[in-house]
């Protein structure tokens, strides 16, 4: 018996063996000690950011920073008032992405990989790395760069001061090169490659430059940085592979946009997979409209603004003219960009706010029945970079250095212009704008000297008429309050009224008696007019900012709209910083 | 055969033996402390099934064998032996039982004396908390049973586990939220529903560390331990039977807001802002406008609720098409009635054969469930199947060996949802105005709800649980067993999900002069085109091995324990899906042909532990106890593996003592009892230590990058930073309690003073700046600490004319707060967790009242604008009223009908101040969502065979801050109202209850930033349960060899009484996974349900 007990002991305390037993590594996910091993896993990694940084239409009820996606800006009726506290934790300033980027640079070092593929995808990590400080010193401005992996002990590093935008763009300028120099030129379908990096680069160079620029940081190191975002622009438009497609509206409406010699880069979207509502917003829904400012800024037809052009005859009426009159004649851009009939709240079901309704996203031959239409199960592909772009800043960093010539309106705009337009590709092409030609500052159409009455004073013709063909080649692409921005021209954004409304309070004039007066009475009880005519109810704009809490204010150089170039710190990082004797420096007038 | 058939013979002859030598005794039965006649005491002639019980004057006859022995037995009282020798008349005396004295506890790997326990232990009388209801789970049953078990459900949807805790809702703020390990026969079960409670012999609490420690690495927040039946050793085969039908009907139904009050409502809100009211609204295709609203008025007037006119809907009186697209419709439908039954069925059979002879008993059981959903379009129902079986036998004198099995099935179906499963048809019940077209035209249904519903084939979610054990006693010496205890267990899930297409007049498409013949179209997306398969397999194994030892010498008695319990499990998932399905009734993958997506996940984890266990006793009256287990698990890394955690208690028996004696008439027993230790907890997440980098492969749409069209796999997180020195969470544990009884035992009391620290919990690591680009590493930094007191009473009563009444009580409260954490200098009062936080606590505004008129400065009939430094107009208050502009965005500004602050600090500004603990301007904390003042109350009678059982429940203070436009009527614009929320504010109704309409957008901003008025007080009082039965007297069935037959009607959630006021909310609902989806949905979610059911027990 006592040999039993003996036994049994062993068999109730024996398990010896625990430290195997006890050993369970996880089954199902990389360690970070086993996933730096092949080409494979980086692409993985690195296809991680692509939603992030190439977010095209968006997905489900979003849509990117297409359409209103983006921040409002004078593209919009928008009734929003600047921002007027300052952020208490978030606000962007996030650092998580440059830390994704900083691990994968580092631990390529030691990969078992051939130079050769270290080297590209060095430059894929130094390219995210120089798209997410891009994003960072847009919103902040002056931002402490890192160039490694941090850790919680590296208490000095972590707390150090904000680094002057100026040193950050130049790492972010090397961090582009580094990659242009390279990055494969082809690593296969919809991977990374130097067209794409070069692409990415002009833009954000393009925005430090004239960022720097305008804002009086560093006129000589802004000459540096836009004459990198030329060259890059340049070794795209050099390159011939990419062309301007005649079909513009094509480039935002396909269900397939392979091929399309435009897309340097595009997004894929695919039924049951991935989806966006880009189309449905533009696809008999009431939209926010665009405002009378950026109708007015449409060409005519002969190459002139309309308060110069014969064709428009602006001082006939004063601009009170109800659609078609309103848009007869201009860019054609304007027609695959707008429809041509006024849609307004009381007599539409899918009316605009303003009454000018956007049509760039609506898929041709959309309907209200089919999901490809409808909801937010959209398939229509997105452009993330086209080369209509590269030619836009190519033009501009030209003119911004003063390089602009007749052969480079010719490479650019005047490609632009050469487009085949439809409207809404059905019918006969839509009559092109006459090519831009120059002279110095001074632009020409037709051998008409161009003398915009609204032309900013401070901006030369040339600048002027750069400035518009970018913003009407790209409307709603999400690009005008960030040009704005750089541009230092918030003050275009104020809407507070001195004599009447301004057009950008405004939308589309409207002649009531036109209506059946059934409709009329809808019309009425739904909008609200401003009535030029004293006495003429019949003859009004749309008026979308009655209320004066609606209506922004700018004043040049006071600390309270000036800061609005640049977001708020949170707070609670400021604090932090504080409490433990460390210093984080806020943005001015916050 | 030969000997079968000499067995029959015997036995034949033994009954003829037997029959021939009967004689008749009479005789009473009396209470030897009372001398009262005792009624119902049931009589039983040893060795046989032959019986009766005392009738009402306590007076018997029975016919028996010559050298019969009688036994004697009640409730409350000492079973007694007699032996009436020649007499034919006796009379018994039969004494109250000291319950204590006999009652046997189950505690871990062992069972106690109730009389020697030193820790904090409740056992559940399964027998009136389990039989004869129609729960579908033994979790739902506990509800309010035991003190210190805290049982929560968040809606009433079929199936489902409810959420179960011991002594704090939340115990540490890792992994799950510290759940109670739930053993049954010292294995643990994945869920409790798998369990047939007619199996269940007894249930244990096991509270503090004391006594969970012995089984410490799952136990560190509490342990149910429940037992299952084993068969008894009288040699007879005990054949039961019961069953049970029942009917449920929702508790509450929220109604609709009439359709052209809540047309009214809706466009009155969404025009609160504009100074020029918008013409018309409309969304999924109705539309509604001034015109509309006189419309649906008058057919309401003409019509009434339109019930004798069919379904079908007619142009010009139901409807008129509007020519930019859409419709304007001005029928109501009584969607309640469209979607909900009024009652449901439900019908529980049990079935358990069980006997055995000193060496061998058995027990064999099943069972089932079948419950059917409220749904009316669509069949939903949950049912389950259990069996089980135990055999022990006793090979020779020193082996005892035995076997258990284990298996239940459960399926639930429910439809498929052609949207996420935020948008349950619960949602899509509530959402719409009741003119949204529920009828039909020209036969065909509309888009929406009703038509998906109706349209949806079955979602199938099945699961199967096996468990096989194998075991062995040995006995090794006098007073030392080895007891060892193999359990394989595997839970197979499955689920199969087809999809299809809906075809219906898509009004959602507002194609302009459309009729809805030409919007008649398939609606749904090919997203939804597939068929779907998921498995899941859960692989345990258990294995328990221990040595006892006891021994008594003189006034000393001693028991030791020790052992070890080793525990591994294997998960493993996989899920095939695949688009393009060619017929739809027949939804299986390889009869589909489009895009095929397989998504799987696999994980393992192990713990050991070696534990022992010392009983010390002097006199049987100083009782000691000393726990100790050595654990590791596989959640830790290697050096950070194994912990030691101790823990002791001990008792005072002090009517043990000789100088209580003069009293022990009055406090029969009396004990006090202390316990202290800590238990080690690694129910944390899993690879807490490791860096791991997840990739995804997309198998479902989503926001995804494609390439050639096709799903991308990814890596999306770059690597965390862990800290690789984690380690176990400590759960310490201090308790006091004492357990007395009085008055002839009558008067029962337990009282128990807890405080519960989890420490090292893991936590957030440091605070970091934002710079670092991650979070730092968690840590075993944080402290909880939960204090809380329980208190259980029971009292019983016989009554000379035969009335038997019992009556427990119980009650629990806890209050659990963070005592440290990372926290910043003065944290933020949103923070989820700092020092010194109430977990739960809900911070907001006081109302004071609603703004009037008065309150603000008129001119020229308007409001007085004053301009505010930052630019804005604002409205102008009379002097001296806090002004509280600061919470106003956009264009909203507070004004008549508008709720109105108080202002806390006094400063005459209604603001948020820096929104922290320091300073957190007008908020304070309103109210707490955790549990306060938890009660049960259970009320038995017995009279002359008939039974009633009446058990309340309820919790006496308890807040949500809930959204939605159930609560908050207006939170979301263009979307129904509920009835009860007519009481808003109007120029004519100032003395309302909500303010004025105002579109919210979904937000809780301005009237409904979180404030004390509209916040949910959901402390109720409830019948949980009413059990009438009658046990048919035994002379009538005895003839049909029946020992049994009790015929019930039980009622479930009969009645309630809440502090909802008028709204129509079960008083138990919660937030639930899918309705915190989504803000707006609070309130519609599956339905509690009241039931009622008739059930027969019948046992042979």
């Amino acid at each position: 018996m006592k040999k039993n007990i003996f036994l049994l002991l062993l068999v109730l305390l024996g398990f010896t063996n625990c430290t195997d037993y006890l050993d369970r590594k996880n089954l199902d996910t990389f360690d970070e000690s086993n996933f730096w091993i092949n080409e494979g896993n980086l692409r993985l990694y690195s296809q991680g950011a692509y939603t992030a940084y190439f977010t095209g239409y968006g997905s489900g009820y979003t849509w990117g920073n297409y359409f209103t996606g983006g921040a409002w800006a004078d593209e919009y009726s928008s009734s929003a008032i600047w921002t007027q506290t300052t952020a208490t934790s978030g606000n962007g300033w996030s650092f998580t992405y440059v830390r994704r980027a900083n691990i994968m640079i580092a631990r390529i070092v030691d990969m078992p990989i051939s130079d050769e593929a270290k080297k590209h995808w060095t430059g894929i990590g130094r390219f995210y790395r120089a798209m997410e400080y891009s994003d960072l010193a847009r919103a902040f401005g002056d931002i402490p760069w890192y160039d490694k992996e941090l850790f919680p002990s590296d208490v000095e590093i972590n707390y150090k001061p904000r680094d002057p935008l100026k040193f950050v763009v130049n790492k972010i300028m090397e961090d582009f090169q580094f990659a242009a120099d390279n990055v494969r030129a082809n690593d296969g379908a919809f991977q990374i490659n130097k067209d794409i990096v070069l692409a990415f680069m002009a833009r954000h160079l393009l925005y430090f430059g004239t960022f720097l620029k305008y804002h009086n940081i560093d006129a000589e190191f802004a000459k540096t940085v836009l004459a990198k975002a030329k060259w890059a622009a340049d070794q795209l438009i050099d390159g011939a592979k990419y062309a301007v497609q005649d079909d513009y509206r094509g480039l935002f409406t396909s269900a397939d946009l392979a091929g399309n010699k435009e897309m340097i880069m595009y997004r894929q979207y695919e039924v049951a997979k991935a989806t966006h509502s880009l189309v449905s917003y533009n696809n008999q829904e009431p939209q926010t409209g665009t405002t009378l400012k950026m109708v007015e800024t449409y060409l005519t037809t002969d190459g002139l603004p309309i308060k110069q052009s014969p064709v428009y005859n602006y001082a006939l009426d004063k601009g009170l003219r109800f659609y078609p009159e309103q848009v007869k004649n201009r860019d054609p851009r304007m027609a695959a960009t707008l429809v041509d009939s006024i849609r307004i709240n009381g007599a539409h079901g899918a009316y605009s706010t303003t009454g000018f309704l956007c049509l760039k996203f609506l898929s041709v031959g959309a309907n209200g029945i089919d999901a490809a239409f409808n909801s937010s199960t959209n398939v229509a592909d997105a452009p993330i970079i086209r080369y209509g772009e590269i030619l836009m800043i190519d033009a501009e960093a030209n003119a911004e250095l003063g390089t602009f010539t007749q052969a480079i309106a010719d490479r650019t705009i005047n490609k632009l212009r050469n487009r085949s337009t439809k409207k809404n590709n059905a019918g006969n092409a839509l009559p092109k704008l006459p090519i831009m030609t120059v002279a110095g500052d001074k632009v020409f159409a037709n051998g008409v000297e161009i003398n915009d009455p609204d032309r900013d004073p401070t901006v030369t013709p040339l600048l002027w008429e750069i400035r518009r063909e970018r913003c009407v080649e790209l409307m709603f692409e999400g690009f005008r309050k960030i040009d704005l921005k750089r541009w230092k021209k918030y003050e275009y954004l104020k809407t507070k009224e001195v004599t009447g409304p301004t057009t950008l309070g405004k939308g589309a004039f409207v002649d009531l008696s036109k209506f059946p007066s059934a409709t009329k009475t809808k019309i009425v009880a739904a909008v609200r007019f401003y009535y030029p005519i004293a006495g003429d109810v019949n003859k009004a704009f749309i008026y979308n900012l009655y209320d004066a809490n609606m209506r922004r204010d700018w004043i040049a150089s006071d600390p309270y709209y000036e800061r609005q170039y640049l977001s708020a710190v949170p707070l609670d990082q400021i604090k932090l910083y504080k409490d433990l004797g460390y210093e984080l420096a806020q943005n001015p007038g916050w | 055969m030969k000997k079968t058939v000499a067995f029959f013979f015997i036995l034949c002859l033994i009954i003829q033996i037997t029959y021939a030598q009967k004689r008749t005794l009479t005789g009473n039965v009396r209470s030897k402390t009372t001398n009262e006649l005792q009624v119902g005491v049931t009589i039983l002639e040893k060795g046989t099934t032959n019986g009766t019980i005392t009738d009402a004057e306590g007076n018997f006859r029975i016919s028996v064998a010559q050298d019969a022995v009688l036994v004697v037995s009640e409730i409350g009282m000492i079973t007694k032996e007699v032996k009436p020798g020649k007499a034919n008349s006796i009379s018994v005396l039969l004494e109250p039982s000291m319950q204590e004295v006999d009652e046997v506890v189950v505690v871990g790997y062992g069972t106690q004396k109730k009389a020697s326990l030193t820790g904090a232990v409740t056992t559940v009388d399964v027998n009136k908390t389990l039989e004869s209801r129609p729960i579908t789970d033994v979790g739902r049953a506990l509800q309010g049973t035991t003190p210190g078990l805290t049982v929560t459900t968040t809606s009433g949807a079929i199936g489902g586990t409810p959420n179960i805790k011991i002594r704090g809702m939340i115990s540490t703020i890792s992994g799950n939220a510290g759940n109670p390990l739930i053993l049954v026969d010292n294995v643990e079960v994945p869920n409790l529903s798998y369990v047939n409670p007619d199996d269940i012999e007894s249930i244990s609490v096991l509270k503090d560390a004391s006594t969970t420690a012995i089984y410490g690495a799952r136990a560190a927040f509490g342990a149910l331990l429940i037992t299952t039946k084993k068969g008894a050793k009288d040699g007879k085969v005990k054949v039961s039977y019961s069953d049970n039908f029942s009917w449920a009907t929702p508790t509450s139904v929220p109604q609709h807001t009439r359709a052209d009050l809540n047309l009214q409502y809706s466009y009155d809100q969404l025009n609160a802002l504009k100074t020029t009211p918008t013409w018309e609204f409309g969304q999924v295709g109705y539309y509604y406008n001034p015109d509309v609203i006189a419309k649906v008025k008058t057919w309401i007037d003409t019509y009434g609720d339109g019930k004798d006119l069919g379904r079908e809907m007619v142009e010009g009186r139901d409807f008129d098409y509007r020519t930019s697209g859409g419709a304007y419709f001005y029928r109501p439908w009584d969607i309640y009635n469209i979607y909900y039954k009024d009652w449901a069925p439900q019908q529980n059979h049990n079935i358990t054969i069980s006997g055995g002879t000193e060496k061998t008993q058995y027990n064999l059981s099943a069972g089932s469930i079948s419950q059917k959903g409220v749904l009316k379009l669509f069949d939903d129902f949950y049912k389950r199947l259990n069996t089980s079986g135990y055999i022990s036998t006793e090979v020779n004198k020193w082996l005892t060996v035995r076997g258990r099995f284990m298996y239940a099935k459960t399926s639930e179906e429910s439809p498929f949802l052609y949207a996420s499963s935020a948008y349950d048809p619960q949602y899509y019940l509530y959402r719409w105005h009741q003119v949204t077209p529920y009828g039909t035209y020209h036969d065909k249904e509309f888009r929406g709800g009703v038509n998906d519903l109706k349209n949806a084939r079955p979602v199938q979610n099945d699961s199967y649980y096996s468990r096989y054990n194998l075991g062995a006693t040995l006995k090794l010496a006098k007073g030392l067993t080895a007891d060892f205890d193999y359990t394989y267990a595997q839970t197979f899930g499955t689920y199969h999900a087809v999809g299809g297409y809906v075809y219906g007049i898509d009004l959602w498409s507002r194609t302009a002069g459309k009729t809805f013949d030409d919007v008649s179209i398939i609606y749904s997306t090919p997203t939804y085109d597939y068929a779907q398969y998921t498995s899941s397999k859960n692989l345990r194994n258990t294995y328990n091995g221990y040595l006892t030892y006891e021994k008594t010498f003189g006034s000393h008695s001693l028991k030791v324990m020790g052992g070890t319990n080793i525990e591994d499990a294997n998960y493993i998932y996989l899920s095939a899906k695949r688009m393009g399905v060619f017929d739809f009734d027949k939804g299986e993958v390889n009869l589909a042909g489009g895009d095929q997506t397989a998504t799987s996940s696999h994980s393992w984890w192990s713990v050991a532990g070696f534990f022992s266990r010392l009983n010390y006793a002097y006199k049987n009256k100083y009782l000691f106890e000393a726990n100790g287990r050595y654990d590791g698990s596989s959640k830790f890394a290697d050096d950070k593996r194994w912990g030691f955690f101790p823990s002791a208690s001990a008792a005072w028996r002090v009517t043990e003592e000789p100088w209580m004696a003069p009293v022990k008439s009055v406090i029969n027993s009396l004990k006090v009892r202390g316990s202290y230790g800590s238990v080690g907890n690694q129910d944390v997440p899993l690879n807490s230590f490791i860096s791991t980098m997840a990739a995804t492969s997309p198998s479902t749409a989503g926001n995804y990058w494609l390439i050639n069209n096709n799903f991308v796999p990814y890596v999306s997180a770059a690597p965390a930073l862990v800290d690789p020195t984690l380690t176990w969470e400590m759960v310490t544990s201090l308790d006091i309690g004492a357990d007395a009884r009085f008055l002839n035992d009558k008067l029962g009391l337990t009282f128990d003073w807890y405080q519960r620290k989890t420490s090292n919990m893991l936590t957030v690591g440091e605070s970091v700046p934002s710079t670092l680009g991650t979070s730092a590493p968690r840590r075993n930094f944080g402290e909880l600490s939960t204090n809380g007191v329980e208190l259980q009473l029971d009292f019983h009563h016989t009554f000379s004319n035969g009335l038997k009444i019992n009556l427990t009580g119980q009650f629990t409260d806890f209050i659990s707060k963070i005592t440290k954490y990372q926290t910043a200098n003065d944290p933020s009062n949103s923070s989820a967790y700092y020092v010194g936080k109430t977990l739960g606590d809900i911070w907001g505004y006081s109302v004071d009242r609603l703004y009037q008129k008065e309150d603000f400065v008129w001119e020229n009939g308007v409001i007085k604008q004053t301009t505010q430094t930052n630019g804005q107009l604002k409205n102008t208050l009379v002097a001296g009223l806090p002004t509280q502009y600061i919470l106003e965005t956009g264009l909203f500004k507070y004004g008549p009908g508008d709720v109105k602050f108080i202002d806390m600090n006094g400063d005459g500004v209604i603001n948020y101040g820096s929104n922290t603990i320091g300073d957190p301007g007008d908020r304070s904390v309103i109210g707490n969502t955790n549990p306060r003042y938890q009660y049960g109350i259970r009320l038995d009678a017995s009279w002359k065979g008939f039974d009633l059982g009446v058990f309340f429940q309820g919790v006496g203070k308890r807040n949500i801050w809930a959204t939605g436009n159930m609560v908050l009527p207006g939170y979301y614009g263009a979307e129904a109202n509920y009835a009860h929320t007519l009481d808003y504010w109007t120029p004519t109704n100032t003395g309302a209850f909500y303010p004025r309409p105002m579109e919210y957008s979904q937000t809780t901003q301005w009237n409904y930033l979180p404030n004390n008025r509209y916040m949910l007080n959901v402390a109720y009082f409830r019948c949980k349960e009413l059990n009438l039965g009658y046990t048919i007297p035994k002379k009538m069935v005895s003839k049909a060899n029946i020992q049994k037959l009790r015929v019930y009607f039980n009622g479930e959630n009969l009645f309630e009484f809440d502090k909802l006021g008028n709204i129509p909310i079960d008083p138990e609902i919660d937030w639930t996974s899918a309705t915190s989806a989504d803000s707006r949905s609070f309130g519609r979610s599956y339905p509690y349900r009241r039931t009622v059911s008739l059930g027969v027990q019948i046992e042979f």
